[in-house]
């Protein structure tokens, strides 16, 4: 079936592509509707002379210049062009006309007659001003400007990103930019994205990330499987090249509708290199960059001196004698009488041996050209990014074709295809406390050394093995560990348009995508603490091997309907129908104890010890909508879309769902409206007001992220005794259906001044019904779960966005723009109305009533001074004995005041959830010179610092911070360290609030200058120089390696810093050469 | 290409960004609040003037350097005036610095890891750096009083003490130096007893004899000194136990001495042999586990071999504190000789051999038992059923036991054997085969004879009766031990006889074989074997 598919799809492409050359040859002959048109032409012209007339004169906004050549029109009735006092005189049809402006190097903009004769002086400013005529993508292909918009859109555009480092992604680019959507980035590592959350969450279980479209057609970002490298993750962002983006549009409320139950966390449309000019152009552009960190990033830890002062505080409360401890080889100091001398005592930094800057480079090509009948755009990258540990280099390709072809006067060809291959080095990160060179750094002994030493101090080539305290050796992970991962992607399609009349047209787009991630790992013997089997296997050498693949079909076919009607009112009518067919499947194998470690492919494992594992899976789904909307009077918008959705993943009895044919269907209807109030002719005297329009949206989405098989019963295969069988391997539920999202949207739009000032605010509810959970039901089933919709979630939240250019001379420009959101999400609806889940030593409380992913922990209150003050409390142990506490243990707030500390005195500790995101840009312009700055920031949100938690928990030979200089030694010593205790029989490592931390942050996020060479030379039209820094200033309070990490897209596990890679600074310089 | 170029730029542009650049959220935590935290001992110890004489034999010692070094200690310094009258001449016998000796003096009032007085219950005893041992107290050190307690720095605990913490000797090292004319014999004997041994595994290896693969050690490495006696009873020279020591003068360690050579007459008559036994008879009871002062000495201790030891306090004619005990010198300690001369007991499920070596029908028959007496007491017991013994029945079957270390005396012999009739089917006189020695009732005998000379003939010892004693019945539910009696000469060997009155008598230490015989007929379960134990008890006068 699915091989019948793609051959079919396969063959329409070649014959399409064979038809178009017989079919542009015939276009040059002539139209028969000529003669038509001319006198259809002299009728209009007579209903002119006699129409209303308007006048005015255009102007250079920063000189005040009269511009002359300026195109003035009224669409489908009548156009002018500026004479050179920049004056003219045009027809309206009616007092509600809206006259277009538009000239070479200017915006474009539109003014409305409002009933006037005479207008005011039209001030133009510059094309690249982020202006609010600035058209929107819209999911049709069709082009709206902002302030035509009745819905919750923003949009983006990124003039080609010639300023961006070579590190930033499509998806890390959207930083900042836009209001309520919130990017956090992963990690530092090169490639690896960032976690997008649009108005905040909608869901526990299922995906809270908003849809991607790429030039029509949905771009799967779902990550399916798992890495086998620790703590990566597998960014399909990264498969598209920064370069080739032009534009985003990001559809925040009910619009994203139209996506049916994709579309419950909002849509990003983005578009690569559109309307390529006829002229051929050729841009080559080569960039160096540089990625550093300074050496107050890193944390500060004890040097050997401290930290042995720390170990034998620490031994002193275990089970040794001072004897047993003096006897040490790493406390024994007697170079004569201990061989062991030289290999424990040294003073080495691990952390900063972990660290290496790196050098990026990336060469960029790209030509763009054609005729009238096709136009290209054919881009061509290299990139090669290392990070900042020298243990991610990036190493990427990418292609893309992007075609326009008019076949005939009706028939248009639009084609775009991608194809990226990245090759990355990486290492394990995150939860790996045996692998991840970067926690192996900071845990690591300070007394060791990197190498093997002899009884005289003369150190060998070879890496040290596993020291006394069974910790790594961190450049054993670094030198020897091999981890790759290998992944490409196509991604293309063609979009067949013809028009059938005048209004009516009918289009197919027909893609593929192809997805491949294929990752190796080998972890090292020599110098790699061992793993055990859960049946007692020691694991010495690790080596795995992984191929994940994706295959999608996807076509999306729909009439349009364009008309407008006595220059009064439009109409645009979309009715179609996409469809999407996805397969999915990984293979895994890992291997363990290759006899050596020169064998690091995965068949070297030692072969009882090998584990295979996989996954496949696919779905279909179909979404037919019907999108209309209606302008009138040109300040009277409509719009109204519903969707009616089929997935293979439903249920096959919903209730309440429409049924067609057996088929459960989701029926999604949204509608918005917008009033411009300020095209009303009584705002005709009001010159200030540039803009003023209300809007307001109401309608479902829903979300389809449900695991594609949830809803049947299927049965997984089991050994039991060496025997194989096959077992349920879940409770299929018939009735499981999409989440409905239901979103709210009331907003404001308004411009001043000439747009130099402009504001958006919105304020919005997402209310999530038929919420995904893991409701749980009674053991006999054999589970402990069933996957039901039985949750509910409600996001309330307000954005803001306010931009304007401060000061706009011809030498001198410089454009602010600030945007902040906030939402506060709840949980309305959980099955228990409670749980609480575990990660990474935190509990984290779901509840009622209560934001998602909230921590749940003890609060202290310093530590006890003195044995004295502690008497009578005690805190009771995972056995369920109460230890007493002393001395220098923590002070927990006893809540139910019983004196014991236990779980009934576990409070909520932190929220991960910010109080407010967005951020601030700025553009300075002065003469050639372009200053751009990008601040983003983050407030209120609450970090659990894991990390900071292993080197201060004070109980284990971890080195730890220079924090625990502090630690209580001595009764009467106030301090709000806890002592050293072997072990932490009294629990002062507990997950507190001790280790819950003010996550908030102000970044210089992005820092450029461009400087247009002035240079004139027959074959090169211009030079461009670029530097651009990422990063440079973090403003936090926080004190682990950086605020920003996102380990985990899940909801519940936000804000937990697993030590990875750290965000670093990068400089990097950029030459651009145009042809 | 352009990359050089750039790096110049870079690095312009570098400097200025690194220099505004920084953390600053981290200054509040890693600071050390508590200032004295960030100094170490050495210094703390200099920055008091009244321990600058302290201060200057730490220099001079080289503990300055480890009082610096990054592990944990607790020091008691002793303040100036505390030097007074102390002997502080640290001078070898050549000239030059006795750096020994200044160790053990400085080592003394310094141990690894911190000990603050505030988590000292009652009183501790800690091992310092010369390896010795102070007890500590929550406000004392050893007899000087702290002044000044818990001064936490960075590496350790300062403590200040108003006496010199002198090194002690402990017990060994003072019976060593004692010097008094009529403490001789004591510290005579327990230098004989100093050995040496060499311990293969640190000797050093030269070669590997190829022949036998056994190792070839390179002469004087590997040699181990222990002193036999301490390895018996309990080592003084160690520092890791307290004992209380009582060393005997010359006069108490004759007469005690001599009140026991008799019973350690030899079979050769060696009288060194018998002075030596004798002495080790005595010593082994005078030490004592735990230091216990002269105050709290009861007037019966129990040794550390289990014995009483008899003190009176009045005989204490010195004592001396040594580092890991207390020793009295006493001139008198009358020890009562039945706690002496031990009884013999001898476990009848403990045989060495039984009459026939073979397993002929033997070994199906004989049971270790386990079952609880009348009080119901755990006892074992030897049970052998006399049913079908090889297929037909032995008459006079017997267990035989090697008993060693016989004293030179005369001995009682006792025995317990307990007949539970029903368990062991003994018939009664009314039975098919009647029981001549009544309902339910056995028949036993027990015999004495030389280890040397027993043959073995045709799977059946045979066995070499010097002493027998009459044939005793034993009758159903009899708990209680009971004597037997009657011993009569019945071989042609002088040294195991039977006395006058018919007890056991032993000339010269020696091993005996002891026989548990059965009545002499072949009907089942009628020579039935039953005992408990025996035991023998020596007659003192």
């Amino acid at each position: 079936m699915q091989n019948f598919t793609k051959s079919i799809s396969l063959l329409l492409f070649l014959c399409l592509f064979s038809g178009v050359k017989l079919m542009a040859q015939k276009t040059d002959s002539v139209s028969v509707q000529l003669a038509d048109s001319i006198a259809r032409y002299k009728t209009d012209s007579v209903n002119m002379a006699n129409g209303a007339k308007i006048s005015g004169v255009v102007k250079d906004a920063a000189t005040g210049k009269p511009l002359a050549g300026i195109s003035i029109g009224v669409l489908d009735y009548s156009s002018k062009i500026t004479d050179e006092n920049g004056q003219f005189t045009i027809n309206v049809p009616n007092s509600d006309a809206v006259l277009l402006v538009s000239g070479q190097n200017y915006q474009q903009k539109e003014v409305p007659v409002k009933g006037r004769t005479s207008l005011p002086d039209i001030l133009l400013l510059e094309s690249d001003y982020n202006s609010i005529y600035d058209n929107a993508r819209m999911p049709f292909g069709y082009n709206v400007p902002v302030n035509r918009q009745a819905n919750a859109v923003s949009t983006v555009n990124t003039l080609g990103t010639w300023q961006t480092t070579s590190l930033e992604t499509p998806d890390s680019y959207l930083q900042g930019k836009v209001a309520g959507l919130n990017v956090v980035r992963r990690s530092g590592t090169p490639n690896i994205g960032a976690n997008l959350f649009l108005r905040g969450f909608n869901s526990l279980y299922a995906t809270n990330a908003p849809l991607l479209v790429v030039d029509g057609m949905i771009y799967d970002t779902f990550h399916f499987g798992k890495s086998i490298i620790g703590g990566h993750i597998s960014n399909p962002y990264g498969e598209l090249d920064m370069h080739d983006v032009d534009n985003y549009t990001i559809l925040k409320d009910a619009s994203a509708g139209v996506y049916g139950t994709k579309g419950a966390n909002g849509v990003i449309l983005l578009s690569t290199n559109n309307h390529p000019d006829v002229a051929t152009k050729i841009d080559v552009g080569i960039f160096s960059g540089y990625n550093y960190i300074t050496s107050s990033t890193l944390l500060p830890l004890m040097q050997s001196n401290n930290y042995r002062n720390y170990l034998s505080d620490l031994l002193h409360t275990s089970s040794m004698t001072p004897d047993q401890i003096a006897a040490l080889p790493y406390m024994n100091d007697d170079i004569a009488n201990n061989s062991s001398y030289y290999i424990y005592h040294n003073n080495t930094d691990w952390q900063k041996q972990t660290f290496k800057n790196g050098y990026n480079q990336n060469y960029n090509l790209r030509v763009s050209g054609g005729d009238d009948i096709a136009r290209y755009v054919l881009a061509v990258d290299y990139g090669s990014n290392k990070g900042i540990t020298d243990l991610t280099d990036l190493t990427k390709y990418s292609t893309r074709f992007n075609g326009n072809l008019n076949v005939s006067k009706h028939f248009t060809i639009n084609t775009s295809l991608s194809f990226a291959y990245n090759d990355q080095n990486l290492k394990d990160q995150g939860l790996s406390p045996k692998t991840n060179p970067i926690f192996l750094g900071l845990v690591k002994s300070p007394l060791l050394r990197a190498h093997d030493v002899n009884a005289d101090g003369i150190e060998s080539p070879n890496l040290a093995e596993t020291d006394i305290f069974g910790v790594s050796n961190p450049q054993a992970i670094t030198l020897h560990s091999q981890e790759e991962s290998q992944n490409y992607r196509f991604f293309g399609n063609f979009n067949f348009k013809y028009d059938i009349s005048k209004y009516l047209s009918a289009q197919t787009l027909i893609g593929v995508t192809s997805d491949k991630v294929r990752e190796n790992t080998f972890i090292p013997r020599v110098g790699v603490a061992e793993d055990t089997t859960a049946n007692g296997n020691i694991l010495d050498s690790r080596l795995g091997s992984q191929v994940q693949r994706l295959f999608n079909i996807y076509s999306d076919t729909y009439l349009s309907y364009n008309r407008s009607f006595n220059n009064t009112s439009t109409l645009g009518v979309y009715l179609g129908a996409r469809y999407m067919h996805s397969d999915v499947s990984d293979n895994m194998l890992l291997g363990y104890n290759s006899s050596i470690d020169q064998l690091v492919s995965v068949d070297n494992g030692a072969a009882a010890l090998r584990v295979s594992g996989g996954d496949v899976g696919s779905n279909n789904w179909l979404n037919t909508y019907l999108n209309a909307n209606y302008q009138l009077y040109n300040k009277y918008i409509f719009g109204i879309n519903v969707a009616a959705d089929a997935s293979s993943r439903f249920g096959t009895n919903v209730p309440g769902a429409l049924k067609v044919g057996g088929v459960n269907y989701a029926v999604l209807p949204s509608a918005s409206a917008a009033w411009v109030i300020s095209s009303e002719n009584f705002m005709s005297d009001v010159n200030f007001v540039e803009l003023l329009k209300l809007r307001a949206s109401y309608g479902l989405t829903g979300n389809d992220d449900l695991g594609n098989y949830t809803a049947h019963q299927y049965y997984v295969s089991q050994s039991l005794l060496g025997l194989e069988g096959l077992v349920r391997g879940n409770l299929g539920n018939a009735e499981l259906q999409w989440e409905t999202g239901k979103k709210l949207d009331i907003g404001l739009d308004a411009s001043f001044l000439n747009e130099r000032l402009n504001v958006t605010a919105d304020i919005y509810r997402n209310t999530t019904d038929h919420m995904l959970t893991q409701t749980p039901i009674n053991s006999v089933s054999g589970f402990t779960y069933a996957i039901t919709n039985d949750g509910g979630m409600q996001t309330n939240g307000a954005e803001l966005s306010v931009s304007g250019r401060v000061v706009n001379t011809s030498k001198f420009k410089w454009d602010l723009g600030v945007n902040i959101a906030a939402y506060r999400n709840k949980i309305t609806k959980l099955p228990g109305n409670r749980m609480v889940n575990s990660y990474a030593g935190a509990n984290i409380l779901t509840q009622v009533g209560l934001p998602s992913g909230m921590f749940y922990g003890y609060k202290t209150n310093g530590v006890y001074a003195t044995n004295a003050q502690a008497a009578g409390m005690s805190v009771q142990n995972s056995a369920g004995t109460p230890v007493a506490q002393q001395g220098g243990d923590v002070r927990f707030v006893d809540v139910n005041n019983d004196h014991v500390i236990n779980s009934s005195d576990l409070q909520v500790i932190g929220n991960p959830n910010p109080d407010f995101t967005g951020g601030i840009s700025t553009q300075l312009t002065y003469k050639r010179i372009t200053l751009n700055a990008l601040f983003t920031f983050s407030k209120g949100n609450d970090v659990y610092n894991y990390t900071r938690r292993q080197i201060e928990s004070g109980n284990n030979t971890n080195n730890q911070s220079l924090a625990l200089l502090n630690r209580w030694r001595v009764d009467g010593q106030v301090t709000d360290v806890p002592r050293a205790s072997y072990g932490d029989p009294s629990g002062n490592a507990s997950f507190s609030d001790r280790w819950i931390e003010d996550g908030s942050y102000i970044r210089l996020r992005t820092l450029s200058l461009s400087y247009d060479v002035p240079f004139s030379y027959k074959f090169i039209k211009y030079i461009k120089v670029y530097a651009t820094s990422n990063n440079l200033f973090t403003f936090t309070r926080y004190l682990g390696y950086d605020p920003e990490f996102a380990p985990n897209e899940n909801v519940l596990l936000q804000g937990i810093d697993t030590t990875l890679e750290p965000q670093f600074k990068t400089v990097q310089l950029g030459l651009r050469i145009g042809i | 290409m352009n990359h050089y170029r750039n790096k110049y730029f870079l690095m312009v542009l570098l400097t200025a960004l690194i220099m505004s650049a920084c953390k600053k959220q981290w200054d509040q935590r890693d600071k050390v609040t508590n200032q004295k935290f960030d100094v170490n001992l050495m210094q703390q110890i200099k920055a008091n003037p009244n321990l600058s004489t302290f201060a200057r034999f730490l220099a001079k010692g080289g503990y300055d350097k480890i009082l610096s070094s990054s592990k944990n200690f607790t020091v008691w310094a002793p303040t100036n005036d505390s030097f007074q009258g102390v002997d502080t001449n640290f001078v070898a016998a050549g000239g030059g610095l006795d750096t020994a000796k200044l160790h053990r003096f400085l080592g003394n009032h310094i141990v690894n890891q911190t000990y603050l007085t505030t988590n000292i219950e009652a009183s501790a005893r800690i091992r310092t750096l010369n390896g010795k041992f102070i007890t500590i107290t929550s406000s004392t050190a050893e007899d000087a009083h702290i002044t000044a307690a818990d001064d936490y720095v960075g590496n350790g605990v300062l403590n200040v003490i108003d006496k010199v913490l002198v090194p002690k000797m402990n017990i060994d090292e003072y019976i060593t130096s004692l010097s008094g004319s009529d403490l001789t014999l004591q510290k005579q004997y327990i230098r004989s007893q100093d050995s040496t041994y060499t311990d293969t595994a640190s000797a050093t290896v030269q070669s590997i004899d190829p022949v036998t693969g056994n190792p070839i050690l390179v002469p004087g490495t590997g040699i181990v000194k222990l002193n036999k006696y301490y390895n018996k009873v309990g080592n003084l020279a160690s520092e890791d136990s307290t004992y209380t020591y009582f060393i005997l003068n010359d006069a108490a360690y004759t007469a005690e001495t001599n009140k026991v050579k008799p019973f350690f007459t030899t079979v050769s008559g060696s009288a060194d042999t018998t002075a030596q036994l004798a002495a080790y008879n005595v010593l082994k009871d005078v030490m004592v586990k735990g230091k216990i002062s002269q105050a709290n000495l009861a007037a019966t201790l129990t040794s550390v071999m289990g014995k009483p030891v008899p003190v009176n306090s009045g005989a204490v004619v010195s004592s001396y504190e040594a580092s890991n005990g207390m020793v009295y010198v006493v001139n008198s300690m009358n020890f009562d000789l039945h706690n002496k001369i031990d009884t013999i007991t001898i476990q009848g499920e403990q045989p060495s051999f039984y009459m026939r070596t073979d397993q002929a029908g033997t070994s199906e028959h004989t049971l270790f038992r386990t079952y609880l007496d009348n009080n119901g007491v755990k006892y074992h017991d030897l049970y052998i059923s006399g049913q079908n013994i090889s297929g037909t029945g032995i008459a006079k079957y017997f267990a035989g036991y090697k008993i060693s270390n016989l004293n030179t005396c005369k001995y009682q012999v006792v025995i317990r054997a307990y007949n539970d009739t029903l368990v062991t089917h003994i018939p009664a006189t009314t039975s098919k085969v009647p029981n001549p020695f009544g309902d339910g009732v056995i028949q036993e005998n027990v015999a004495f004879g030389p280890t040397v000379g027993v043959t073995v003939n045709a799977g059946s010892v045979v066995p070499i009766y010097n002493v027998t004693f009459d044939p005793f019945n034993v009758e159903p539910f009899v708990y209680e031990e009971r004597e037997i009696v009657n011993a009569k000469s019945t071989g042609t060997i002088t040294t195991i006889n039977a006395s006058s009155d018919g007890k056991l008598n032993v000339i010269g230490l020696r091993s005996v074989n002891m026989y548990v015989i059965g009545a002499n007929l072949k009907d089942t379960n009628l020579n039935n074997i039953l005992v408990d134990y025996i035991k023998l008890i020596p007659i003192i006068n």
